[in-house]
């Protein structure tokens, strides 16, 4: 049980990375057990395989190329905000367009006046105003509606 | 206590956003400053990773230009490095995703070589053959367990930046990193015991 939780701690351990506690456990551990130093050894081979030795070398003129590039990129992006700014201008457009119509329509309804009605029918509408059962002031209308 | 490579690291970040605030400020020679500060780095990087000396230089290149488009967005809650490194694991996934490359050009015993006092001149002779066995041992790790190992080897960072770059827990970076060098140790040698 305790090699387990040593074992899974030793790379964490050569890489320094454990409490004071820890590895005070492991290493008064490793002391003693036979199969944990091995592992240990295992780990320290292994690490001392895939550890950097040597730098990769970039070529003389990666700064330059570099910055060739980033023009390049800024041209494209450039040309990129350009087709996004018409787009949205079109987009912004049609908008107008449509809104005008909207209000055009709402504000100017086109009147329908029917040349020739199904039906018609006329009427009277009636307002009276009372005081101490007094008439003060009457209005009447004639309407006339066709469909 | 604070170690020495902490402070380090402090202070380097504080010159990092000196940098960055004079590139915000209209200064684009302040980003080639940057460049020429981790180049070496990132390439390093990118070479664990891509495994390809010619393509290594575009990946390089195309993580700078990230870095240029996005660096104006950079917000200075993260350190500088840390905020880079993970832009640069992010376009070394992506291009090995994109690209998928089977096979390595060159191999890495350009780069890596392996003094070890504890070998005889027979295993010395043997060294070459076992390059190999950890180039294609660390080719088959997975994204996940690879970035950490990368970071590690290469950079040698400590746990808690591995798991600021990767926005992974510390006790995964831990696991991933154990698992990973016992993959790799177990591809290169028959100590199938682990």
């Amino acid at each position: 049980m305790f090699c387990k939780y040593i074992q899974k701690n030793l790379s964490a351990y050569l890489d320094g990375e454990l409490s004071r506690v820890s590895e005070h456990l492991i290493k008064k551990h490793i002391l003693s057990c036979e199969n944990c130093r091995r592992k240990l050894e295992f780990f320290i081979w292994v690490i001392r395989l895939t550890e950097k030795k040597e730098n990769y070398q970039l070529s003389k003129d990666f700064v330059s190329n570099l910055e060739q590039k980033i023009i390049k990129s800024k041209v494209d992006t450039k040309k990129q905000s350009i087709f996004k700014l018409s787009l949205k201008k079109v987009i912004c457009c049609f908008g107008v367009v449509f809104i005008m119509v909207g209000i055009y329509f709402l504000l100017f309804k086109p009147s329908h006046k029917l040349e020739y009605p199904i039906a018609t029918l006329s009427y009277q509408t009636k307002s009276i105003y009372y005081s101490k059962n007094e008439i003060i002031w009457a209005n009447v209308v004639n309407q006339t509606r066709r469909w | 206590m604070i170690g020495k490579k902490n402070v380090k690291r402090e202070t380097e970040n504080m010159i990092d956003i000196g940098i960055i605030r004079r590139f915000k400020g209209g200064e684009e020679e302040a980003f080639y400053e940057l460049v020429m500060k981790y180049k070496e780095t990132v390439s390093n990087i990118a070479y664990r990773y891509i495994r390809d000396k010619y393509e290594t230089e575009d990946v390089v290149q195309e993580i700078f230009i990230q870095v240029y488009k996005s660096l104006r967005n950079f917000k200075e809650k993260s350190t500088f490095f840390t905020w880079l490194y993970s832009v640069a694991i992010n376009v070394c996934r992506y291009y090995k995703r994109t690209y998928n490359r089977v096979e390595s050009i060159v191999p890495l015993n350009t780069y890596l070589d392996i003094p070890d006092i504890r070998l005889t001149p027979l295993q010395i002779l043997e060294n070459k053959e076992i390059v190999e066995r950890v180039n294609m041992a660390i080719d088959k790790l997975s994204d996940e367990l690879k970035s950490v190992l990368i970071l590690k080897e290469v950079e040698g960072l400590s746990y808690k930046d591995i798991a600021r770059i990767l926005k992974i827990s510390v006790g995964t970076v831990k696991s991933r990193l154990h698992n990973a060098r016992i993959l790799v140790g177990k591809e290169i040698s028959d100590y199938n015991n682990i």
